[in-house]
């Protein structure tokens, strides 16, 4: 699991490549926490076109970085979900939750 | 009609999920699946094995038993079984949200599950938990070049 962040004027871009599981997932939760603490984005992307894998793993950090940006009231998106994992967020209710888009 | 079996055992360490996945997932492709069932496939291990991982055996490592059946009418059925501390109450288990584990985890594992396959089952006790799934695979005529 790679996570690359990039930070234009107002988005910062964090895209996840690889596989997210429960061994993977922890390391990524507290990857993208502490980038988000020293950005201290307003809007935030997760890209998700790298990732080949994705299971209910992903929903936690999803959610734990949603709430996480709540906290100061930034807004957050997820793009480019590949098919197996956007099924995994779909069956959680997430794109109800987060705009997010599918990757085409 | 069972066609082929295999069975897989190996500890209980989170390294051990990828391969436990994809594993079952080689085995499955002898069914011909497309990418979407493979994948069905690969998220159902997954969440399985985790349970075992994370709830079965919370403070120690022990041992996470594998087999997958294929049928003569192009199904496959996957046990996962641990000798962990069981589940109490599973219909309560079952329901979405439903985690007795911390912020990492979302208590979606069951639903998905479910709702990948199907068919599935859980039977618990005091002396571990097995999951059963079982998932159809379209039978596609004149292999996959034509769907
Ligand atoms: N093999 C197991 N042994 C003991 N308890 C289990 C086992 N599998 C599941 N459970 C119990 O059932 C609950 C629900 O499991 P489920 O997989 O649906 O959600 P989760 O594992 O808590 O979260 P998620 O799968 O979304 O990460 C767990 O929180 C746990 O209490
Ligand atoms: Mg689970």
């Amino acid at each position: 699991m790679r996570i690359i962040s990039t930070k234009d004027a107002n988005v910062l871009s964090i895209s996840l490549e690889g596989e997210l599981d429960h061994h993977s997932a922890k390391g990524a939760i507290s990857q993208i926490a502490n980038i988000i603490e020293i950005e201290l984005p307003l809007n935030v992307t997760l890209n998700l076109k790298g990732l080949s894998f994705m299971d209910s793993s992903g929903i936690a950090l999803v959610l734990h970085t949603w709430r996480r940006l709540n906290d100061f009231s930034a807004k957050l998106k997820i793009e480019n979900v590949p098919t197996q994992g956007y099924k995994v967020l779909n069956a959680a209710g997430i794109p109800r939750l987060i705009p997010t888009t599918r990757l085409h | 009609m069972c066609t082929n079996e295999m069975t897989m055992t190996f500890l209980s360490k989170s390294a051990n999920e990828g391969f436990a996945r994809y594993t079952v997932a080689s085995f499955a492709s002898q069914l011909d699946p497309t990418l979407d069932e493979l994948n069905d496939i690969k998220t159902i291990v997954s969440e399985a094995v985790t349970n075992c991982i994370v709830h079965a055996y919370p403070d120690s490592v022990g041992k996470i038993y594998i087999k997958a059946k294929l049928f003569q009418n192009n199904t496959i059925e996957i046990s996962v079984r641990d000798k962990g501390c069981g589940i109490p109450d599973i219909d309560r288990a079952r329901e979405p949200m439903f985690t007795t584990g911390d912020s990492e985890r979302s208590g979606m594992g069951f639903t998905i599950m479910e709702s990948f396959s199907d068919k599935m089952r859980v039977k618990s006790n005091s002396k571990g938990t097995t999951v059963t799934v079982i998932k159809r695979i379209s039978m596609r005529v004149g292999g996959r070049s034509l769907v």
